[in-house]
């Protein structure tokens, strides 16, 4: 790996601890804060970037203090009562902290310039980040800069310098510098939950050495150039990636990391729970990786299903009927009792709503409000709906034993019904860019496929698992115009219960037209395994519960 | 007690007239010789304040400088009442200074409530409004922070809706444009009008009377933020027809800071607002029946219960500030209210002339071709490039430079433009009483020179 970095030897704090060592089943593939996303790797990222805005770790991570962002490369978050907000709520101001570097080889202040480039990054069409979905309803300009970003490289071999051309040549009108320490973020319409936003990874700044590389590429994983306390040593992507520490990170101008180890090593272990458990006993790792390690506010959804409807290997499924048989004919208590063993440290619960419970706009099922499914048995429907003979559906799941399993048993419920199902395992960077869109994406005609979703922030989030669901983006391409009108309806209001109210409304026509089939709800809770030196350990709510590794505290440590 | 000629108001000895300036009582009436102020030349009135010399001000839109002899009253008057064993409640109700301040503005004292600001002011008249889930008031996004925030509450209390619009501005606006605007948002569901008389950000004089009648076509209570209204204009409050005016002490009627009006209008004058009073609820009230309610509200010219009384007994109050705010009364009444706000509004035009030599008429924010509009306050982009209008740090730096550099003091505001996608900032200065022309110049000359400097 040759990364350019400042050329600085580090040379640890004697207060440091050596090592962390993590170990788990995490697939960490991107490192890259316009591609990476499931909260494994934003864990990473917060060790090895930084955002305008950041949560604090706290003890309680139900407390406010855990779920509002606070300054991090901006001096604070802006409000009104530091001139950062305007009274209509649409125009954000944010002014950087004077001394936040890039760990370049000539070290290199952070600038307004660098966030504006970030931005402009995650609207890359290379990558199609799914919390595009809320910047896009959002940020102003930032639907047609995605969409004319998206135009400009149709039909031609994408490369960096086609990409940063059009990045340069094209400005992001709701985003710009003032000058080097003060950026301007302007909105299409108030949204409470912009400060949040701010504070995801994919909002971070870029460094214009990113322009020479695609998104989320190897090569640009061999030149990533770290912000955060550490930067990244070496990365073999499903195996191990091993931090160092970032010679240029000031603890100072960092009110949200800290640094306590002179290393931070990531393993990928495959096998189960009780091996998982029986390593970190052994004390071959202090932490699992990609397992909560505490319990947070909501629930995830984990998994649900989502349809194909752009180009399906079965046109089939573009009817509400098929796709509601499916929904009713899958018994979730039969996936709960498998979740359990395979994830024996979550709270499991059968999911009949799209938002889980501990989330903005959760809404339990109402037996008496909710409409009663269509009378007569699945294959009777399907018969009604022109499959008398009843149908193939081809189906797509990620490549893990626990997500093979659940699939195993949903496609047994649905072939009793009359839906024979064909299962394709695919690893998780392909299943993402199968989900995604993305021109990388596999050759594969599917129906149905697995997802998971983690509320990236934890509160105020009532549009966290639903907008990206019915956004241009979304991974099967359900588009209801009706819906639409709904959702623009909910980031219009005022009123944050008229919001959860509107969002409420788009979950029960998601349901009713069967385009999302929720499984399974999961939620942190304090039985993860620990290895014997850990002796306290920060759970983070916009990482569902994942370890905050800047607060992690071994026996012998401070 | 009502004030008579060669007495001071005040309280149990606590004159608060005893200046060889302004020897004059509260109450001024014909037979009794003007003051001397009223005839004071201008240089002679700014004696009166406690200015630095080598200061311009020119932001009384925020905070008004202090007559000395009201300085006098809140140190005597504190003084007096440090460490006695005295009624304070009774004197707390500041029955006389309300009396005179009510007369002043040709309201009745059952009307006025001396208060601690105009924001406390206007959340204690916002809360009391009868509104339920679904009413909705009609503003502005131009109002002050607390008229926005307050209204916010009550839509999270209550399942108000709140509708904005966003006021035109620059030279060329006209009193028409604003009312138009404001009658669009109007819907059946309208409950309540609320906008600032005087709006702190372009320095837009609203037309308020107009707007009043608007509301009374609808049958809308209104709300309006007088935070500049006393001390600037000389005015009738009752003329305007509106329900509720909640006004500063301390900008252009210089009072103490920690001072404020409500207006509630307390009776039916046809010609002035017809609608019958709105429901009210007076919070924060040490006098409003312990059980049972008070009396139903009146319909004639003749009030029913003392309105006034309910919101000001609030249990103790600082008896200096009161006494205070009503000497800066007395002063303006001796030199004149009159010839107070033609003076102010003078010197506005004087500073608008100058500034549109030195800026362009463009640059200006504050409405100007339209008489009605015109307010001392103008708000405008100095800087030549028109994204310069959107970059608060430019803003933050001139104003802080004209401080630190040139001992000017100005402020910068914030607001929306409708058609812009932008938050648009303006420097505003404020002219007021004991500003000069010669000020204005010298003002103008080094702001044109630093915008120069900083485009």
């Amino acid at each position: 790996m040759t990364q350019a970095r400042s050329a600085v030897t580090t040379r640890p704090d004697t207060r440091q601890q050596d090592l962390l060592r993590l170990l788990g089943p995490a697939a960490v593939h991107q490192a890259d804060p316009a591609a990476a996303w499931t909260p494994a790797e934003r864990q990473l990222l917060r060790l090895t970037t930084r955002q305008l805005v950041s949560y604090r770790a706290a003890p309680d991570p139900t407390d406010w203090r855990a779920l509002g962002p606070v300054g991090d490369l901006a001096v604070d978050v802006p409000s009104t009562y530091n001139a950062g907000l305007g009274a209509s709520h649409r125009s954000y101001v944010a002014h950087l902290r004077p001394d936040v570097w890039w760990d370049t080889p000539q070290p290199r202040r952070i600038t307004a310039h660098d966030v504006v480039r970030g931005f402009k990054r995650l609207a890359n069409p290379v990558i199609r980040h799914p919390a595009l979905a809320y910047f896009r309803g959002t940020l102003r300009g930032m639907d047609r800069y995605c969409a004319e970003y998206a135009d400009a490289v149709a039909g031609q071999p994408v490369t960096a310098a086609l990409l940063a051309a059009f990045a340069d040549a094209h400005e992001l009108p709701g985003v710009f510098a003032v000058d080097d320490e003060t950026v301007v973020l302007e909105l299409v319409r108030p949204a409470l939950d912009f400060p949040d936003l701010l504070a995801l990874s994919c909002a971070s700044p870029a460094p214009a050495e990113y322009d020479a590389y695609l998104p989320g590429s190897p090569e640009l994983h061999a030149n990533l150039v770290a912000s955060g306390p550490y930067r990244i040593a070496s990365w073999q992507p499903g195996a191990a990636i091993r931090l160092e520490p970032n010679p240029t990170w000031r603890p100072e101008s960092d009110p949200v990391r800290r640094r306590l180890f002179a290393a931070v090593e990531f393993r990928v272990s495959t096998g189960g729970p009780r091996q998982l458990a029986d390593r970190l006993a052994a004390d071959e790792a202090d932490l699992p990786w990609g397992v909560p390690v505490g319990p947070v506010p909501g629930h995830r959804a984990d998994p649900f299903l989502v349809f194909n409807l752009r180009d399906p290997a079965n046109p089939a499924v573009g009817s509400a009927t098929v796709r509601r048989v499916v929904a009713d004919t899958i018994d979730r208590s039969a996936l709960a009792r498998i979740a359990g063993a395979a994830d024996p440290w979550s709270d499991i619960r059968e999911a009949h709503t799209v938002v889980p419970p501990g989330n903005d706009g959760h809404r339990p099922p109402d037996p008496l409000a909710d409409p009663l499914p269509p009378d007569g048995g699945a294959r009777e429907r399907l018969a009604a709906a022109g499959h008398p003979d009843g149908l193939i559906l081809t189906a797509v799941h990620p490549d893990t034993a626990e997500d093979l399993a659940l699939a195993r048993t949903w496609a047994a419920d649905l072939g009793a019904a009359g839906v024979e199902v064909r299962l394709v395992a695919l690893d998780e960077v392909n299943h993402r860019a199968l989900l995604a869109g993305t021109a990388d994406a596999p050759a594969l005609r599917w129906d149905v496929s697995t997802a998971s979703r983690t509320a990236p922030w934890g509160y105020g989030n009532a549009r966290a698992f639903l907008q990206p669901l019915v956004d241009a983006g979304s991974p099967g391409g359900y588009h209801d115009p009706e819906i639409d009108r709904i959702v623009e309806q909910a980031l219009d209001a005022a009123d944050p219960r008229e919001a959860v109210a509107r969002w409420q409304e788009v979950q029960r026509r998601l349901l009713a037209a069967g385009a999302v089939v929720p499984l399974l709800f999961r939620r942190a809770t304090d039985a993860a395994p620990r290895g014997p030196r850990v002796r306290d350990v920060a759970p983070l709510p916009s990482l569902g519960g994942l370890a905050d590794l800047g607060e992690v505290r071994l026996e012998g440590g401070r | 007690m009502h004030t008579t000629p060669g007495h001071a108001i005040g309280y149990e000895g606590i004159a608060v007239s005893h200046t060889v300036e302004s020897p004059g009582p509260a109450a001024v009436s014909a037979s009794v010789s003007p003051s001397p102020l009223r005839t004071a030349s201008w240089a002679r009135i700014r004696e009166l304040f406690a200015l630095d010399p080598t200061t311009v001000h020119l932001n009384t839109g925020t905070v008004g400088a202090m007559p000395y002899e009201v300085l006098d009253t809140v140190d005597r008057v504190t003084r007096q009442w440090t460490g006695g064993l005295l009624d304070v409640y009774r004197p707390a109700m500041f029955t006389e200074y309300r009396d005179y301040i009510a007369r002043t503005f040709g309201v009745d004292e059952d009307e006025i409530v001396i208060c601690h600001n105009a924001t406390e002011g206007v959340a204690r008249v916002i809360h009391g409004l009868d509104l339920r889930e679904g009413d909705e008031v009609v503003t502005t996004t131009h109002e002050c922070y607390s008229v926005l925030s307050n209204f916010n509450l009550l839509r999270n209390r209550h399942g108000i809706v709140v509708r904005t619009v966003t006021p035109p501005s620059g030279h060329h606006v006209r009193a028409e444009e604003i009312v138009e605007l404001v009658e669009a948002a109007i819907t059946p569901r309208t409950k309540v009008l609320s906008f600032a008389a005087i709006t702190l950000f372009t320095g837009t004089m609203f037309p308020v009377r107009q707007l009043c009648e608007l509301a009374h076509r609808h049958g809308l209570t209104t709300v309006i933020d007088g935070a500049l209204i006393p001390g600037m204009l000389d005015v009738n409050l009752r003329d305007y027809g509106a329900d509720f005016i909640t006004c500063s002490g301390s900008k252009f009627q210089c009072g103490p800071l920690g001072t404020g009006l409500i207006y509630i209008r307390n009776k039916v004058v046809p010609e002035s607002n017809p609608l019958p009073l709105p429901t009210f609820w007076p919070l924060i009230s040490t006098w409003y029946p312990m059980m049972g309610s008070p009396p139903p509200r009146t319909a004639t010219e003749v009030e029913s219960y003392n309105m006034g009384d309910y919101l000001q007994s609030a249990g103790s109050a600082n008896l200096a500030r009161g006494a205070a705010l009503a000497r800066a009364f007395e002063l303006w009444d001796d030199i004149g209210r009159d010839r107070i706000e033609a003076y102010v509004m003078d010197l506005a035009e004087y500073a608008r002339g100058r500034l549109i030599e030195g800026f362009g008429v463009e640059a200006l924010y504050s409405p100007g071709a339209d008489p009605r509009l015109r307010s001392p306050l103008i708000a405008f982009n100095p800087f030549r490039r028109p994204e310069d209008a959107w970059n608060i740090k430019k803003f933050i730096t001139f104003v802080k430079r004209l401080e630190t550099e040139h001992r000017i003091w100005t402020r910068w505001t914030e607001f929306d433009v409708p058609g812009s996608p932008h938050q648009h900032y303006a420097a505003r200065i404020t002219t007021h009483l004991f500003n000069t022309r010669e000020e204005i110049d010298h003002s103008v000359r080094t702001m044109v020179r630093l915008a120069e400097e900083m485009s």
